[in-house]
């Protein structure tokens, strides 16, 4: 055994650092930047960025196969597909579909949105991406961060670190990137529309609907099935009312130790080979297309459904079509705001904001019953 | 307050003018959620439009605003109240 000081040097990862991992540094330290000093999307992005400076720090091993701590989290965790899953069934103890069933209509905004998810996938397998990869980078659209990662890790998996990334960093903007084209595809007189009181839904009601749904929903699109299934375990465990613990164990410690893991999973699959690539500029322009369009189709829904009734939708709420739960209600209800104080939409737009997780997890469904 | 000739208020959907001059109308909440600021108390003379309080929800404060010019006659909520929606959070005339 040779205990002079080269031995050291030798195996310390000082000697094996390339220009690649120290552009990666970089970046997650971009991203642990935006998460603490902007706040964007912190519970994410701040593990993400640390996971993507452990993922390149040589002879680490971190990201070792078969070996690695955090190759086994992603192993276990996200190849295993079990990950996403358990956020699902945190999301649903945290989902109120109160607001969707007193206005049934605004499930087709929720699917609305969702257009713009087939038109990235166009767009993106014309311009050269395989099947598997455009369906990948149009889920982006969706704005839902589990199940871009639950199509990433079936599909493309060389994509996850950068979908994922591009998907919580666009949600974060949902702010920035919506009013501007929910502004520009309304009319000042199509903002003004209030909506009509919408009738009160039972509890019994709100206890059937998981049920249902997963009877419906998985029967329809079986490969949906992991992710709806969780889902609506999770909103029947909040409805019931009789789990308590469980409900708030699914929403608060296992959704945050869930969190934690997956965060660190997916930044450390963020290698230099993997990220500093040209495809990775392309897939983060094709997931601002994804959110711009998914906002558009779901305002243009709207607009059309109006052509049809009597008692007018405010078009602004297709915008909420974009899955990005509470952001994008919390959106509509803002530029309501602006053009009439005393019309309160958030309420409203949280039924199509819900409605479009449960869009998205249907769309990537079908992309995973179509391209497996 | 007499507001049935000359006010267009008047015929505003939430201010139903009645035939007598005395006019009533709740300030109901839109949404459930915590109320997190009061900018009203019992006897205040308001605006439409003046911000009554804040209600928060979804990690998101949204204001709640005054419905028709008049005086407050009652305030039915405090700062840290859960609310439901349709709960009657005030009263105008």
């Amino acid at each position: 055994m040779n205990l002079d000081i080269f031995t050291i040097f030798q195996s310390s990862g000082y000697m094996h650092i390339t220009p690649g991992m120290v552009v990666m540094w970089v970046v997650g330290l971009v991203l642990i930047y935006l998460a603490i000093s902007k706040k964007y999307e912190p519970l994410l992005l701040l593990p993400i960025g640390f996971g993507i400076i452990l993922g390149n720090l040589p002879l680490a091993g971190l990201m070792h196969e078969g070996e690695g701590l955090l190759w086994r989290f992603y192993h276990y965790g996200i190849q295993w597909e079990i990950i996403p899953p358990l956020i699902f069934l945190g999301l649903g103890a945290l989902t109120d579909f109160g607001p969707l069933l007193a206005n049934p209509v605004l499930i087709f905004l929720g699917a609305g949105a969702q257009v713009g998810v087939y038109i990235t996938f166009f767009a993106a397998y014309g311009l050269g991406f395989s099947l598997n990869e455009a369906a990948t980078i149009g889920i982006i659209g969706g704005a839902d961060g589990p199940t871009t990662i639950f199509l990433a890790a079936k599909l493309a998996p060389q994509l996850l670190g950068v979908c994922a990334v591009a998907a919580y960093s666009y949600m974060a903007m949902v702010p920035i990137i919506q009013p501007p084209i929910m502004r520009l595809l309304t009319t000042k007189k199509e903002r003004l529309i209030r909506m009509k009181k919408s009738r009160k839904v039972t509890s019994l009601e709100k206890l059937l609907f998981p049920i249902i749904a997963t009877f419906i929903i998985v029967l329809l699109i079986p490969a949906s099935a992991p992710l709806i299934a969780m889902f609506m375990l999770g909103n029947l465990f909040r409805e019931s009312k009789v789990v308590d613990r469980l409900t708030t164990a699914s929403k608060n410690e296992l959704m945050n130790i869930v969190t934690i893991f997956l965060g660190i999973s997916i930044g450390a699959t963020m290698s230099a080979e993997n990220f500093l690539r040209k495809e990775a500029l392309f897939i983060f322009v094709f997931g601002l297309f994804a959110f711009m369009v998914s906002t558009a189709s779901g305002v243009i829904l709207a607009k059309l459904f109006n052509l049809f009734r009597k008692d007018k939708i405010n078009p602004l709420l297709g915008a909420a079509g974009v899955s990005a739960v509470p952001m994008a209600a919390r959106v509509v209800h803002k530029v309501g705001e602006q053009e009439d104080k005393k019309n309160y939409l958030l309420m409203y737009a949280m039924g199509p904001n819900v409605a479009g997780v449960i869009g998205t997890v249907i769309a990537a469904g079908i992309f995973l019953t179509f391209l497996k | 307050m007499r507001r049935i000739t000359d006010n267009i208020k008047a015929f505003k959907i939430n201010c139903q003018p009645e035939e007598i001059i005395q006019m009533a109308e709740d300030i109901i909440a839109p949404l459930s959620g915590k109320i997190i600021s009061l900018n009203i108390k019992a006897g205040q003379k308001v605006e439409e439009d003046d911000e009554a309080l804040i209600i928060e929800a979804m990690k998101m404060e949204t204001s709640i605003y005054i419905p028709c010019d008049g005086t407050i006659a009652d305030v039915k909520v405090n700062v840290g109240d859960e609310v439901e929606e349709d709960d009657v959070l005030a009263t105008l005339e």
